[in-house]
């Protein structure tokens, strides 16, 4: 029963120190306290320890910390304004001059391709122009002999 | 006297105020400075996640939004860079040779060689209270941390460790009782 009465008052113990029990509840613990010296041990050892744990000095930060931590920031706005399609200054230097490259690489191919389609085009064009002013020549020739020969059964 | 807020404060820096930022870094360095080196145990790692908490607050400005207090939210960033920090640590510890004998006292600060007598001295019983405040599980190291180093409102607490008022009140008794536990294995009664 004492066991049982301890498990319920030990529940009790930070709201009785932090003065958050009703004034039925409190009455309750202390008079449980008298009778008890161990138990008030325990409350008086919990409520010492909390007082320590909150008159702990504070540990402060170095003095560079405030230094330390404007720089950081500094350089987060300098990569920030740096930054272009999440790549840094000097990556997307090189990118961009790799675009820049591959482009005019891309354009002089492409046009080299053209000029040297619309030469053989015109290559064989002079040469269809050719045969067909050699076929006329063979024509003339072939109507010349025709000619001639008609002459010359004329002559006979 | 009135005191402008921090949620005021944050506010004149969601609207480009730099100057609100400086403040509100004056106003939490040193408390969050000293609520994280009760995690990680060690200054210059607990300032690199103090200034990780702030650069946080910089560039994640616009995720507080004013349906919490503004402590709130800045203890749960810290909080969180701690705890992780603290997760990398025991992983860490994992992986290395332990000098210390069992898991669960990674992070008591070195023994001091003492005499009993020497045990019963108040200037002890403050490094003995944090030996034993480094050994409590997580989450009611976190607890009572709050509660009665940082001093926040049990309200507060609960919207940091996201639990229901009635378990916060629970863990901060059970971790007083088990740091006392501590104690009195240690000769302090």
């Amino acid at each position: 029963m004492k066991n049982n009465n301890n498990d319920i008052m030990e529940i009790m113990i930070s709201d009785y120190i932090e003065d958050n029990l009703s004034k039925q509840d409190k009455e309750n613990f202390e008079k449980y306290m008298k009778n008890n010296i161990e138990f008030t041990s325990l409350v008086n050892s919990i409520n010492n320890n909390k007082s320590i744990m909150s008159s702990q000095p504070y540990v402060i930060p170095s003095k560079d910390f405030l230094i330390n931590l404007n720089d950081k920031i500094t350089n987060l706005k300098i990569n920030k304004k740096r930054y272009w399609f999440g790549l840094n200054y000097e990556y997307s230097l090189s990118f961009s001059f790799i675009i820049i490259f591959m482009s005019l690489l891309f354009i002089n191919q492409y046009y080299n391709i053209e000029s040297e389609d619309k030469i053989n085009a015109s290559i064989r064009l002079i040469e269809n122009e050719k045969l067909t002013i050699k076929d006329s020549l063979n024509i003339i020739e072939a109507d010349n002999y025709i000619i001639l020969q008609v002459k010359g059964i004329e002559k006979k | 006297m009135n005191e402008i807020t921090d949620e005021e404060l944050i506010k004149n820096f969601q609207n480009g105020d730099v100057n609100s930022y400086n403040q509100l870094v004056y106003r939490y360095k040193d408390k969050l400075f000293n609520y994280i080196i009760q995690f990680v145990k060690d200054a210059a790692q607990a300032e690199d996640l103090l200034q990780d908490t702030f650069l946080k607050l910089y560039t994640h400005k616009d995720s507080y939004k004013e349906i919490a207090k503004f402590s709130t939210w800045i203890y749960t960033i810290a909080g969180n860079y701690a705890k992780t920090e603290l997760r990398k640590y025991k992983r860490r510890k994992t992986y290395s040779h332990s000098d210390l004998g069992f898991d669960n006292k990674e992070f008591i600060i070195k023994d001091k060689a003492e005499t009993p007598s020497e045990a019963f001295l108040n200037k002890n019983l403050k490094t003995e209270l944090n030996n034993c405040l480094s050994i409590l599980p997580l989450n009611f190291r976190t607890i009572i941390i709050l509660r009665d180093i940082q001093e926040l409102s049990y309200d507060e607490i609960s919207t940091i460790v996201e639990l229901p008022l009635g378990t916060v009140k629970s863990r901060i008794n059970r971790a007083r009782l088990k740091v006392q536990e501590c104690l009195n294995n240690k000769g302090f009664k």
